[in-house]
């Protein structure tokens, strides 16, 4: 058994040992301003050297990405990749713990799905790490997501994610705050007099034991909230929590975040914005524009960008609405960053992705224009250190149907060669 | 059973509801009067905006029709294109715009568009044949969304009820202007289409309903209804033949369902039908013919591009998504590639929405359906790809006589963008509707706001 799996670990090694020399591309690393005709060098995973005038081995795989851009590889800040396999079906997806009695407890982590052809397709777009997160539980808390690579490998899920909260799972404001509050109390009270409620001499208590285990890492501030509002009320409200509560908080919808920037960079807390949130589905939230990012940016705000609620299989969108951001005055550096840097380092997966920098491991994607830019494409995908084809599931239906002659297309199956 | 030309005229005047019509050849005879229905009854209350003549030049201008012309005037007077091209001369009085740097194009269509009728639902489901619904009855002029697709270069929708029946309702076309009324902003002349649908809506919604919930459970539907509606076809055409031949006939009980598709069996009302599959497809072309009317449009076609020859061939237009799959099973097969394919077949590629969202950056989605057809092969000339938003539109929802390509006597339906329009970083800069300047982008006094959204934002705070 021992000798298979040492077998194993070499036939898989040496695609990890290769070196991978990316160069003449106009480099994003995500840091600082562009580097141009720079050098991204790959060996054994990790990015070894990022920059001009960098010594390159015989032996190293060159690609040449001249008159191209370079950036890390893009992550998506809210997603559902390697939960949902398209809908419908018992199995179809499993983003959600609703109708099941859980609500901070469940987990998604036990469900992904490292086949996922979803995340074949993210990763084909230039997606290669993700917040793969719980959609509704019904209730406030949707439970935690996890962060994964985008490499349909089973080691994927490479860090726990946030715990999240919607608070527009709640009838009205009044009840999601109190609420909120009431479970954060009660939790506190429970995690005080563990041994008490075991023994059934509790309160009676809002949430399961098992969901409030599920939530005192977040009172102790040792793991994330995401919670998903986005008034100038709500922040002011959840900054509010923040500091009562010691939160380490991040608000994902954030549509009125500009109207609040000051208090949210003293508070430090991060958002994450969608930014062709424009229209007025909320008279309470009147300010959404297209113009939130280039605002909050301008005032030092930290932010990522995702493809918003609605499009959950188009983790590439991020770009795209990157882009639109940029039309809407935000910098196109600070555009990049907010789809790579600034998402890893919200999520705390900065010490691996999120940049071209000596030391992480090799995300990194090669684009034939500007990334932003709605007609570039990928060209190369490198998730930690591998680089893999650009075919998805749905590049194998386009090439059977380019050619819609029958006989050339389907033929040879139905000729029996 | 032919009508004369003239009586087919009668019928056709709009105007007379019950009314009497005395026939001359039948003096002799006290006959009841001839029962004509309105076929208009809410009529556009629609005028054209004040304009004056203006000429735009220098521009690098996308015709519509598939056409560029890479430094061009587009002149437009009385609300209509007058002329469009490199030597154009210029009267003396006409507003003279600069379009150096610029790029024009005509209004974008949305041939798919809920913006108007989400805010009542927009599905009705006591009935899976609600074909005697008119989606104008739930639009809410006031929407405050129109604006944002007014700023986004869309002149024109086509707003339909949702896809929940195997016959939602009538469509209603819509110009993207303020108005009090819902008539104020109808098209004038613009036919109706009936929405239906195929897959997994009707399916899943009348289940719920204990009707039938299968793919054949649908056709089954839809057929039985075509059947009633050519029985009563028929009964409208037996009442008028024999009141022509000087009869006294009693006319048909009025029903509005099938009044509704009488008027696709007569090629008066159009065929606008949600269909993901290609198997679906062909089924639901099948049955046209079976019943023998025209299908206009298929919405949504993630699809086409198993197809496209199919529907190329029955003259069949295909709204779709640049790169909309996975959300449902029944789009699972959804390719980037699919509005390339189906161009390249010779189809009628149209980008559409059904989305808020999205109907604010159809030009972008044109971009990425372009790039994607590319990388396989398939290019096509800015022009080309811009004919995916604007005369493809326009032919689906029966309008491509009127607008959708910069044409002399066409609506002056036009946009200036501050660069080129295939690029995420474009912008509308000007919209004008039937050659009035509607929108502004650095002009607040001239960016619309719905009453709706008065006193909550500011011109320019969603666009």
């Amino acid at each position: 058994m021992r000798y298979l799996f040492i077998i194993a670990a070499f036939m898989i090694s040496p695609a990890f040992a290769q070196t991978i020399a990316i160069t003449g591309g106009t480099v994003h690393t995500g840091t600082g301003a562009p580097i141009e005709n720079g050098t991204v060098l790959i060996e054994n995973g990790k990015i070894v050297a990022v920059g001009m005038g960098i010594r390159i081995e015989e032996d190293a795989r060159i690609i040449n990405a001249s008159g191209k851009h370079v950036t890390p590889g893009i992550i998506s800040s809210s997603s559902t990749y390697g939960l949902s396999e398209g809908a419908g079906g018992k199995y179809g997806s499993d983003t959600s713990g609703n109708d099941s009695g859980m609500t901070a407890s469940f987990d998604v982590k036990y469900a992904l799905n490292s086949a996922s052809v979803v995340i074949q397709e993210g990763r084909r777009q230039g997606v290669t790490r993700a917040v793969s997160s719980p959609t509704s539980s019904g209730d406030i808390f949707s439970g935690s997501s996890a962060l994964i690579t985008m490499d349909n490998k089973t080691d994927m899920n490479f860090a726990e994610g946030p715990m999240h909260a919607k608070f527009g799972n709640a009838s009205n404001r009044a009840v999601a705050w109190n609420r909120i509050r009431a479970i954060f109390d009660q939790t506190l009270d429970y995690d005080r007099n563990k041994s008490r409620a075991m023994r059934g001499q509790s309160q009676h208590y809002l949430l399961s034991f098992a969901d409030m285990d599920a939530l005192v890492p977040v009172l102790n501030g040792d793991k994330k909230l995401v919670l998903e509002m986005g008034s100038e009320a709500e922040i002011r409200e959840a900054i509010q929590l923040k500091a009562d509560y010691g939160l380490d908080l991040i608000i994902q919808g954030a549509q009125e975040a500009w109207k609040v920037a000051s208090e949210l960079v003293a508070a430090d807390i991060p958002v994450i914005i969608h930014p062709q949130d424009n229209l007025l589905g909320n008279v309470t939230m009147a300010g959404t524009t297209f113009s939130n990012a280039a605002r909050i940016e301008a005032a030092g705000v930290k932010f990522s960008i995702m493809s918003g609620n609605g499009s959950l299989y188009y983790g590439h969108h991020v770009l795209q609405f990157a882009g639109m951001a940029v039309a809407h005055g935000m910098t196109h550096d600070g555009a990049i960053r907010a789809i790579t840097i600034n998402a890893a380092e919200i999520f705390g997966m900065d010490d691996v992705a999120g940049s071209l920098e000596v030391g992480k491991d090799a995300d990194v994607v090669v684009w034939d224009g500007d990334p932003l830019e709605v007609t570039s494409n990928t060209d190369h995908v490198i998730v930690r250190g591998v680089e893999y084809d650009l075919v998805s599931r749905r590049t194998l239906l386009r090439d059977r149907y380019l050619n819609l002659d029958r006989g050339d297309h389907f033929g040879k199956r139905y000729q029996g060669q | 059973m032919k009508l004369s030309k003239a009586f087919k005229l009668l019928i056709g005047v709009s105007a007379i509801a019950v009314g009497t019509v005395a026939f001359a050849q039948d003096t002799d005879i006290e006959r009841a009067s001839l029962v004509v229905h309105d076929k208009n009854p809410f009529p556009s209350t629609y005028q054209p905006w004040p304009s004056q003549m203006t000429a735009i030049t220098n521009a690098h201008i996308l015709t519509g029709d598939g056409g560029e012309i890479e430094s061009g005037t587009v002149l437009m007077d009385g609300g209509k294109i007058v002329a469009v091209g490199t030597g154009v001369s210029i009267p003396a009085g006409a507003n003279v715009i600069d379009g150096t740097g610029k790029w024009v194009t005509p209004g974008i269509i949305d041939m798919h568009s809920h913006m108007g009728i989400w805010t009542d639902g927009g599905n009705d489901v006591r009935a899976a044949n609600t074909a005697g619904m008119w989606g104008e009855h739930s639009v809410w002029p006031q929407t405050p969304n129109f604006p944002a697709a007014l700023a986004a270069g869309v002149t024109t929708q086509m707003q339909l009820p949702g896809s929940a029946n195997q016959f939602g309702g009538r469509s209603v076309t819509l110009k993207m202007v303020p108005g009090r009324t819902t008539e104020d902003l109808k098209f004038p002349g613009a036919p109706y289409g009936i929405k239906m649908a195929c897959g997994e809506n009707p399916r899943r919604v009348h289940q719920a309903q204990g009707r039938p919930s299968t793919a054949m459970g649908v056709f089954y539907g839809y057929r039985s209804s075509w059947i009633d509606a050519t029985e009563y076809k028929n009964s409208w055409d037996k009442y008028y033949a024999d009141y022509e031949a000087g009869e006294d006939p009693k006319a048909p009980k009025r029903d509005l369902k099938n009044e509704t598709l009488m008027g696709v069996l007569n090629g008066e009302v159009l065929i606008e039908q949600h269909c993901y599959r290609a198997d679906e497809m062909v089924n639901v072309i099948n049955m046209s013919k079976e019943f023998d009317y025209k299908v206009t449009a298929f919405h949504h076609v993630v699809e086409a591009y198993k197809i496209a020859d199919i529907l190329a061939e029955n003259d069949i237009c295909a709204g779709m998504w640049a790169d909309w799959w996975g959300f449902k099973l029944e789009s699972f097969d959804g390719i980037d590639e699919n509005i390339p394919m189906m161009a390249a077949a010779g189809g009628c590629a149209v980008v559409h929405s059904d989305s808020d969202n999205g109907g604010q950056r159809l030009n972008q989605e044109a971009a990425k359906a372009w790039a994607d057809g590319k990388r396989v092969g398939l290019d096509f000339t800015h022009g080309e790809v811009f004919q995916w938003l604007t005369l493809n539109a326009a032919k689906a929802i029966g309008l491509d006589d009127v607008v959708g390509s910069l044409t002399a006597g066409k609506n002056a339906d036009v946009v200036i963008w501050n660069g080129d329009p295939l690029s995420v970083y474009a912008l509308a800069e000007n919209v004008f509707i039937d050659g009035a300047m509607h929108y502004d982008r650095d002009n607040q006094d001239n960016q619309w706001i719905t009453d709706n959204a008065l006193g909550y934002v500011t011109a320019g705070d969603h666009q």
